[in-house]
């Protein structure tokens, strides 16, 4: 099979590296892009052991006490009412069992399939583990990107160190990294060759071209490439990532792709992010890292939990898109995939007046891929040993929230180090020095 | 003596740069003042003077806004004057889209920049999503208008009381639901985060709990209730009765009748508090000075807070101070700003659509990440080079887009553009000047310069320069 063809599908036009070396370089050439602009000159074989990570943060702070209960927790049901999920068995809304203590709520039953393959794991009761917690959204998110707690000198996010630490998978590659999101997230400043490109969430056909008449469109891109060539920074890099890849991006087939394994992805923001993020990793251009954020946790009230409710639309959003992505790209595709979802901290331990919860702190991770240690719920008491820190009286932290008994750079510290292959965890996570759970395998 | 000397070092290389610093004096002003430089408003500021051009524009009611009030006073914009009960039986596309529409052209139009520039702010700093609720869709025209532009150019602490009592405020920040016994501390966090000290600004999570206790009833009336629906509403029976302490403050036990008081109370505090007057001078600084004020800068805004109770025209004279007596560091325009300053600078006619009809140009500004009033959580869109400095291509549309006739209802004559200039060079000098007040590189005119050689450029051609024009780097800063 030539590099021309499809490789392993028909239906999908997997962009040829060569291929994009090719008509890369003659657009390059026809519009007498400056040489600054990145030579895209893929290596003729890449395959990477380095996992290519999925960063999905669930921004608002989701109530973590939902989305993995520990229904056997005799506390859990004194402290809920409207937004109680009912133990499994009896009730036709009740939890589906993951281990005799916790179970997935309805809207999440659809992760069983990739918890029991084994390729899904859920982290409880974690958090930053400090004296003084945060409960501001934007402190706490801040401090969960950044990698470290309350560093005002602190700038770039743990991920955009890591990739600075570490060789591009594939050196000619025009982005490293994709923010899903209008911004760069806190989690991805200071990576090299990182772009927000919130098209990839808009559509099923995103375009990423200039505007404008199309038969100057060439020139005028290049002109515009001169002018930034010389700037300075940050308008100058991303710029010239820019460039770069909406050269890339506009050769992805991204509205004929189809999906393997007989997933569905949600018609949805987010299940767009993820498909766009499944074809970027089949069509093996060398993005390593693309972070995605999902928006609308902060269920102060009407949390809703059951059918038609506010969390449970984005809880079946976010299983559906999970699911998708365990069929077509986890079950189906060689290449090493690392799925994190996290949020800024939980929801309150009780419920409020408004049927809703306010902030917390100790929260759920989930952590979905070919080298995670899945089918476990993975907590631990507050001596430190496998167990539950518990929701009954003078269990809970300043009364009120779930503990955090096991910090998540623990987590994260043991995917980077074993799974994006940086040991440097020490400048990934500085002042921190993480703990392996065995959350991956080895 | 180091002080002194860096100090002075940095002013000779000013001098030594050449006779007049171009970011110093009435540009800087215009740059900051207003949505984007016009040759009217920077003729203005060099006529009148720094000082009396800031009098001017801190003094808005004074200037003839006629031509923008008679198009906001049709038939297109009639909901931007009804009254809660009215606006809640209208279209909800309508309603939004009208507020976004006079917006753009309040921004875009206005003499009154300056006003506008602050309405801008505080839209940011009391935040609502527009799109956060179906409700809140409706009467976030109420809240812009009785709220943030009632008191745009007030005091600070008539402009946080107002916003406490919005309804829309209160329902996105779900206070109509927080209630004695079952307290919902969203509201009572922000106030205090958001709003006033800053997060920083030294409560604790008791304090959040006791402001929360304080607001319970504070609501809004049903849609039952004739002329005062959806208008602010106190409710005895949901009101904590108890005694509260709110940053060392006790306020006593009062009965549910008299209990409204205790928020009033905590806002009296708020208003009161120094960490208010250095948050609220930091944000001003941040907005119209630079992202990274001085500790003295803040010091002198926060003093200016404190000795005029908070006047919000007075801590805007402070900065601008600042403003006028050294050029500023250079802010990234957020996409808004962006495109307003090229329609204004290009001398863009623009009529919106009416009614539910949806715009090109609103959906191109969605795409720059920056739709008008949708950010979703309540700290409003980021003002800072770091966020908005990665995504460039939307920014490169605007001109492209603006400049192929892509957006309904905008034109541009390029003959008031260029001004009679036919060659290349002079129209990208032209460019340059009218974009920019001739601060384009030479790198950047050569460019432009270049797209439209060999000389005597098509039509479209300038048309297609224009549009290259916007996208300079240097325009994107101001």
């Amino acid at each position: 099979m030539s590099e021309y063809e499809c490789r392993g599908c028909t239906e999908y036009r997997e962009l040829s590296r060569r291929g994009f070396l090719r008509i890369g370089s003659a657009a390059l050439v026809a519009a007498g892009v400056p040489a600054w602009l990145p030579r895209v000159v893929f290596a003729n074989s890449f395959k990477s052991n380095r996992d290519i990570l999925i960063y999905i943060f669930l921004r608002g702070g989701c109530d973590g006490l939902t989305m993995c209960v520990p229904y056997a927790d005799p506390a859990y049901a004194t402290l809920r009412s409207a937004t109680l999920i009912q133990p499994p068995g009896g009730s036709t809304n009740g939890a589906t069992d993951l281990n005799g203590f916790f179970g997935l709520p309805p809207a999440l039953s659809s992760l069983l399939e990739p918890y029991q393959a084994g390729k899904l794991a859920i982290v409880h009761a974690t958090g930053f583990n400090v004296a003084n917690p945060s409960r501001s959204h934007f402190d706490a998110e801040r401090f969960v990107e950044l990698g470290k707690f309350n560093d005002p000198a602190l700038y770039t996010g743990w991920l955009g160190r890591h990739l600075g630490l570490v060789p591009a998978t594939l050196p000619a590659a025009p982005v490293r990294a994709i923010a899903v999101a209008n911004g760069l997230q806190v989690s991805l400043q200071g990576a090299p060759k990182a772009l927000p490109v919130p098209g990839l969430a808009q559509s099923n056909s995103p375009n990423f071209g200039l505007t404008g008449p199309s038969g100057t469109r060439p020139a005028r891109l290049a002109s515009i490439g001169t002018m930034y060539a010389a700037t300075t920074d940050p308008l100058m890099t991303s710029a010239a990532t820019t460039q770069a890849t909406i050269d890339m991006l506009n050769m992805i087939g991204f509205p004929t792709y189809s999906p393997h394994g007989g997933a569905i992805y949600p018609n949805s923001s987010f299940g767009y992010s993820l498909k766009s993020a499944a074809a970027l990793i089949r069509a093996n251009v060398g993005v390593e890292a693309i972070a995605i954020d999902r928006g609308g946790w902060d269920t102060h009230s009407a949390q809703g939990v059951n059918p038609g409710g506010t969390m449970y639309n984005l809880m079946a959003d976010l299983a559906a898109g999970l699911l998708a992505f365990h069929r077509d790209i986890v079950s189906n595709s060689t290449q090493n995939v690392v799925v994190c979802v996290q949020s800024e901290f939980g929801r309150r331990a009780a419920e409020n007046g408004s049927q809703g919860l306010d902030h917390g702190y100790g929260n759920v991770m989930m952590l979905l891929g070919h080298r995670i240690n899945g089918g476990q719920v993975l907590s631990l008491g507050t001596n430190g040993l496998p167990g539950w820190p518990g929701l009954g009286p003078g269990q809970l932290f300043q009364n009120m929230d779930l503990k955090v008994t096991l910090d998540f750079r623990d987590v994260l510290g043991e995917v980077v180090q074993n799974l994006l292959g940086n040991s440097d965890l020490a400048s990934v996570f500085p002042g921190y020095s993480p703990t392996f759970r065995g959350i991956t395998v080895p | 003596m180091s002080v002194l000397t860096s100090a002075s070092a940095v002013l000779s290389a000013g001098i030594l740069a050449g006779p007049q610093d171009p970011k110093s004096g009435p540009l800087a002003l215009v740059d900051r003042m207003t949505m984007g430089l016009t040759q009217e408003e920077l003729g203005l500021a060099k006529v009148l003077g720094n000082e009396a051009y800031v009098k001017h524009h801190l003094n808005y009611e004074a200037i003839d806004d006629s031509t923008l009030s008679t198009i906001l006073a049709g038939p297109n914009y009639n909901t931007l004057t009804m009254t809660p009960d009215q606006i809640a039986l209208q279209s909800t596309t309508t309603v939004i889209n009208q507020l976004t529409r006079a917006t753009i052209l309040r921004a875009v139009m206005s003499k009154r920049q300056m006003y506008e520039r602050v309405v801008e702010m505080w839209s940011d700093h009391f935040h609502i999503q527009l799109q956060s609720d179906p409700l809140v869709s409706l009467i976030k025209t109420i809240d812009d208008r009785d709220v943030i532009r009632a008191n745009a150019m007030g005091t600070f602490g008539d402009l946080l009381r107002a916003s406490a009592h919005s309804p829309a405020m209160l329902i996105y920040l779900n206070n109509d639901t927080n209630r004695v016994g079952n307290i919902n501390e969203n509201y009572a966090r922000e106030l205090m985060e958001l709003h006033s000290m800053g997060v920083d600004g030294g409560y604790s999570q008791q304090d959040v709990v006791e402001v929360a206790r304080c607001f319970t009833g504070w609501s809004y009336y049903s849609g039952s209730s004739g002329t005062n629906a959806y208008r602010f509403r106190y409710i005895p029976s949901n009101h904590d009765t108890g005694q509260k302490v709110v940053l060392g403050h006790v306020i006593p036990a009062r009965s549910a009748e008299l209990g409204q008081q205790d928020g009033e109370d905590v806002l009296n505090i708020l208003i009161a508090h120094p960490s208010t007057a250095r948050f609220i001078a930091r944000k001003m600084l941040h907005r119209f000075l630079t992202e990274a004020p001085t500790t003295p800068q803040i010091d002198a805004v926060a003093a200016t807070y404190t000795a005029t109770g908070g006047d919000i025209r007075s801590m805007l004279r402070t900065t601008l101070a600042f403003v006028a007596a050294t050029p500023p560091p250079k802010k990234l325009k957020r996409p808004f700003h962006l495109l307003v300053s090229a329609l204004r600078a290009l001398g863009a006619t623009v009529n919106p659509p009416a009614g539910n009809v949806s715009w090109n140009m609103q959906t191109a500004l969605l795409a720059a990440g920056h739709q008008l009033f949708g950010w979703a959580p309540p700290n409003g869109y980021p003002d800072t080079a770091e966020y908005w400095s990665g995504l460039l291509l939307p920014r490169w549309n605007f001109g492209a887009s603006m400049m192929n006739n892509e957006y309904t209802g905008v034109t541009v004559d390029t003959n008031v553009v260029t001004a009679g200039a036919t060659q290349a060079a002079p129209i990208a000098d032209r460019l340059s000047y009218v974009l920019t007040a001739s601060r384009m590189t030479a790198a950047e005119k050569a460019s432009l310069t270049n797209y439209m050689l060999p000389n005597n450029p098509t039509a479209t051609r300038i048309r297609e320069a224009i549009g290259l024009a916007v996208a300079t780097p240097t325009f994107q800063w101001y």
